[in-house]
C-alpha cells in the first residue's frame, strides 16, 4: 500500500470526527419524514383527482383536462377538448380580499425540446396579476416545480410560458388555464405536450454602469475589490430552520436570475418575507426588498427564480458574472 | 417493566444518534460543508425511515448510504453554478495559496475535494467506510471495474498533484 493511500485512510478517518451531530438534527430527520409523508398523500391525491394536459401547438392552443368521471374514447383520448383561444396577456380584475390559502404545489413536465438555453419562464398568473413564474430549464426529468402563492380559493389561474429576462422578439404565450377545482386539492402536476418554442433573440449578460449610491451597511469598504451582491433572508420566514445559512449566492448569466441556497434549514421550499439585495463595493447600500419570493432548499431542487435581471444591480466591467456572488450567514 | 421500556427507548435514541453521526461523517467527508453534510444526511435518514415504514429495508445502513451518495450526486447535478462558487471558496487552488501555506494534510483533503464526485466517493467508500471493491461497486451503482478505476485515477492524480506541490 503506497503512502499515499495510507495517508488519505489517516486522514478521512481523522476528518470524519470533524463532522459532528448538532442537537437539532434527529428532529429535522422526523420533519423531513413528515414532509416526505405529506408530499407522498399529495400526489396520490393529484393522480386521483386529474390530469391535466396542455397541448401547445406552433400557431393555437388546445387545453385538455381530463377529469376522472369523463368518458375517454377508444383511443385513450378524452371524449371532450375544451379550445381556449390565446389572449394577448394578462387581465386584471376586482375581486374581494380574501383569506390567504396555503400554496398550491405546482409540478411541471415540459416537453425536451424546451430544454435550451433561452431563458423561457413559465407564469402562474393568479388575482390582480400576481405572477410567479420558474425558468422551464429548472427541473429536467424531475420536472419544474413551484409554488404559488397569494391565491384566492376558488379562482383558476392561468399558465403562461413568457420570455425570461434579455429576451426579445417573442411573446408570452398563454397556454391554459388551471380549474379552480383542481388547485384547491392543493397539489397539481401538469404535463405540457407540444412543439418547439419559438426561437426568440436573448441579449448577452448585463455589462455595467459605474457604483451609484452611498451609505454605510455590511461589508462596506474603501477598497476596490470585487462587486458583491449581498443577500439577507430574514430568519423567521424559513419555518423550522435551525441555522439560517446562506451558503451560496448565485446569479445565473443564462437566466438573469439569483438563486439562493442555504443549510441548516429544510429542505423544501419556503417563502421568504424579504430578501435584501444590497451593493457592497465600493460602499453599501440597498438595491430593493423583494416579497413573497422563494428561495432554493439545498437539497429540493426546488428552484424559482427571485429576482429578474432588471432589478439587479449589474456588474462593474471587466467583473465576469461569476464573481457575483457572496454569501452572508 | 418501565425501566425496561425507558431504558430500551434509550438504547433506540442512542442507536439512532449513532447512525445519523455515521451519515454525517460519511456526507461531510463527500461535500466538506458541514451544513450540507446534515442535510444530506438528514434527508437520507428520513427517506430510510419511510422507506422502512412502507416495507421492511433489510439493510438499513447499506441504503442510507446509498441514499447519501445519490443525494450528492444529484446535489452535483443541480446545482452547477452553486457549485462552482462553493468549490472555488473551500478548495482553493494551491497555486493560489501555495503548497508551503498548507500542511500535508490540508494539501491532501484540497486536493481530494478536486477529484469528480465519481472518484471522490469511490475513495471515501474504499478507504473510510473499508468496503469491498464489490460492496463500493454496489453501492455507486457501477461496476466493480470502475470503482477500481476511480480509486486508481483518484489515487494517481493525488500522487501527482502532491508532487507537483512540493517539486514545483
Amino acid at each position: 500500500m503506497g503512502d499515499t493511500e495510507i495517508d488519505l485512510r489517516s486522514l478521512l478517518h481523522d476528518r470524519a470526527h470533524d463532522y459532528d451531530v448538532t442537537p437539532s438534527l434527529t428532529a429535522r430527520v422526523e420533519t423531513r419524514r413528515k414532509a416526505l409523508r405529506r408530499r407522498s398523500r399529495a400526489l396520490r391525491t393529484t393522480a386521483a383527482v386529474a390530469a391535466v394536459i396542455f397541448v401547445v401547438t406552433a400557431g393555437s392552443l388546445a387545453v385538455q383536462i381530463r377529469q376522472p368521471d369523463q368518458d375517454l374514447q377508444a383511443n385513450g383520448e378524452p371524449a371532450g377538448v375544451a379550445e381556449s383561444t390565446p389572449s394577448t396577456g394578462p387581465g386584471t380584475s376586482v375581486v374581494p380580499p380574501a383569506p390567504a390559502a396555503p400554496p398550491v404545489q405546482v409540478t411541471f413536465h415540459v416537453p425536451e425540446t424546451w430544454i435550451t438555453d433561452e431563458p423561457w419562464l413559465i407564469c402562474g398568473h393568479a388575482r390582480d396579476g400576481v405572477r410567479e413564474c420558474v425558468g422551464v430549464n429548472e427541473g429536467g426529468v424531475d420536472g419544474v416545480y413551484m409554488a404559488w402563492h397569494d391565491r384566492v380559493p376558488g379562482e383558476p389561474v392561468e399558465v403562461w410560458v413568457e420570455p425570461g429576462p434579455g429576451m426579445r422578439g417573442v411573446e408570452p404565450i398563454l397556454l391554459g388555464t388551471v380549474p379552480a377545482d383542481l388547485l384547491d386539492t392543493g397539489s397539481v402536476s401538469i404535463d405540457i405536450e407540444g412543439t418547439t418554442l419559438p426561437p426568440g433573440e436573448t441579449d448577452p449578460p448585463p455589462t455595467m454602469t459605474s457604483a451609484q449610491g452611498t451609505g454605510d451597511g455590511p461589508g462596506a469598504g474603501t477598497g476596490g475589490a470585487a462587486a458583491q451582491i449581498e443577500v439577507r433572508v430574514a430568519k423567521a420566514a424559513i419555518p423550522g430552520a435551525t441555522q439560517e445559512r446562506v451558503d451560496a449566492v448565485a446569479f445565473d448569466a443564462d437566466t438573469g436570475l439569483v438563486r439562493i441556497s442555504w443549510s441548516g434549514g429544510l429542505p423544501e421550499c419556503y417563502p421568504v418575507d424579504r430578501v435584501v439585495f444590497t451593493r457592497v463595493t465600493p460602499r453599501s447600500y440597498s438595491v430593493g426588498v423583494f416579497s413573497g419570493y422563494q428561495v432554493e432548499g439545498s437539497q429540493s431542487g426546488c428552484k424559482t427564480p427571485l429576482v429578474s435581471r432588471e432589478t439587479l444591480v449589474a456588474p462593474p466591467a471587466g467583473i465576469p458574472t461569476d464573481s457575483l456572488v457572496s454569501a452572508q450567514p | 417493566m418501565e425501566e425496561g421500556v425507558e431504558s430500551a427507548r434509550a438504547a433506540d435514541v442512542s442507536d439512532d444518534r449513532v447512525w445519523l453521526q455515521s451519515l454525517v461523517r460519511l456526507a461531510g467527508l463527500l461535500v466538506r460543508d458541514h451544513h450540507e453534510a446534515e442535510d444530506i444526511a438528514a434527508e437520507a435518514a428520513a427517506r430510510t425511515l419511510d422507506a422502512s415504514r412502507r416495507s421492511p429495508v433489510t439493510n438499513r445502513d447499506a441504503y442510507a448510504t446509498r441514499v447519501v451518495i445519490n443525494l450528492v450526486n444529484s446535489r452535483g447535478r443541480r446545482r452547477k453554478v452553486e457549485r462552482r462558487y462553493l468549490e472555488a471558496q473551500v478548495a482553493p487552488r494551491l497555486e493560489d495559496d501555495g503548497a508551503d501555506a498548507l500542511g500535508d494534510n490540508e494539501l491532501l483533503l484540497a486536493q481530494l475535494y478536486r477529484l469528480p464526485v465519481k472518484q471522490r466517493t469511490a475513495l471515501v467508500l474504499r478507504f473510510y467506510l473499508d468496503l469491498s471493491e464489490r460492496e463500493a461497486a454496489e453501492l455507486m451503482g457501477v461496476a466493480v471495474g470502475t470503482v477500481k478505476s476511480s480509486c486508481s485515477r483518484g489515487l494517481q492524480a493525488l500522487r501527482h498533484e502532491r508532487k507537483e506541490a512540493f517539486d514545483g
